[in-house]
C-alpha cells in the first residue's frame, strides 16, 4: 500500500483523472472530496462488502421451490398471467 | 456456442445474446459476460449465468414485481457507463437470495443490476443514499399464506 501524508486542502491524483482532496479532519474523521469521471463508481468500502457478500450468498442459494411458488402466485394475482381455463360446467 | 451449466444443462447461445458487464458484478470482477436464462418452471425468477464460470448462477427478479414503488434514480454516471440514450429503455434486475426457508428469502434492492438492452451492456450499481438494504425481505407485507 502506498502511504502519503496529506493535510487539509491537499490532494492526491490517481491516474490523471481522479483527484482526492482532504477537505477537513475532525475528531478522528476525515472528509474527502473525490473528483472522478462519471464512469468510475465511488462507494464506501463497507457498503460494497455487503453487496459482495449478498451476491455470493445469492449465487450459492438454492432457489427454493416454495419461494418460486409464492412469487408465481403473486404474479398471477397481478394479472400478468393468463387466467386459468374455466373448469367443466356443472349441470 | 454453448456452455454446460450444472443447474440448467446445455445452454446454447449466440454471441449477440451475451450481456457484457465490463466491471463484473460486485465481488466477481472477473465475470464480465453473462447469459440471461429464464427456465419456464422458475418464472418469474431468471438467472444470470457467467459464460466463463457456468457453475455459478445469480437468481434475479424485477424489483417492480414485489415493490411497485421501487425508486431507482439513474444518474449521469450510469447513463455514461451504459451508453444509454436520453430516451433509451433500461432493464432492471435485483439479485434474489432464495433461501430454503421461504420466509428468509431476500432481494437486494440496494444494488440493482442495470442493463441497456440496445447494447446489452450491464452494471451493478449501489444506491448508497436510498435507504434500501442488500437483504430486503422478499415477502414483506404479504398476507400470511392461508
Amino acid at each position: 500500500m502506498l502511504v502519503i501524508k496529506r493535510k487539509a486542502g491537499e490532494s492526491v491524483i490517481i491516474g490523471n483523472q481522479i483527484r482526492i482532496t482532504v477537505l477537513e479532519t475532525h475528531g478522528g474523521a476525515v472528509r474527502l472530496g473525490i473528483e472522478a469521471p462519471p464512469k468510475v463508481s465511488v462507494y464506501r468500502a463497507e457498503v460494497v462488502s455487503d453487496v459482495e457478500a449478498a451476491n455470493r450468498a445469492a449465487a450459492e442459494g438454492e432457489a427454493s421451490r416454495e419461494a418460486l411458488t409464492r412469487l408465481g402466485g403473486k404474479r398471477a394475482a397481478k394479472g400478468t398471467q393468463p387466467a386459468p381455463e374455466p373448469g367443466p360446467e356443472e349441470s | 456456442m454453448h456452455i454446460e451449466s450444472p443447474h440448467f444443462g446445455k445452454l446454447a447461445f449466440d454471441p449477440d445474446q451475451v450481456l457484457e458487464f465490463p466491471e463484473g458484478l460486485l465481488g466477481f470482477p472477473a465475470l464480465s459476460r453473462f447469459l440471461r436464462v429464464g427456465p419456464e418452471d422458475y418464472e418469474p425468477i431468471e438467472f444470470l449465468v457467467p459464460v466463463d464460470e457456468p457453475k455459478l448462477r445469480f437468481p434475479v427478479l424485477s424489483p417492480y414485481l414485489v415493490r411497485p414503488e421501487y425508486d431507482l434514480p439513474v444518474g449521469m454516471a450510469e447513463r455514461e457507463a451504459l451508453d444509454l440514450a436520453e430516451d433509451g429503455s433500461l432493464m432492471v434486475f435485483c439479485v434474489a437470495n432464495l433461501t430454503s426457508r421461504v420466509e428468509d428469502a431476500t432481494l437486494n434492492l440496494l444494488a440493482p443490476i442495470l442493463v441497456n438492452p440496445d447494447n446489452r451492456r450491464g452494471r451493478q450499481v449501489v444506491l448508497e443514499t436510498s435507504g434500501y438494504s442488500v437483504a430486503e425481505p422478499l415477502f414483506a407485507g404479504d398476507p400470511k399464506p392461508a
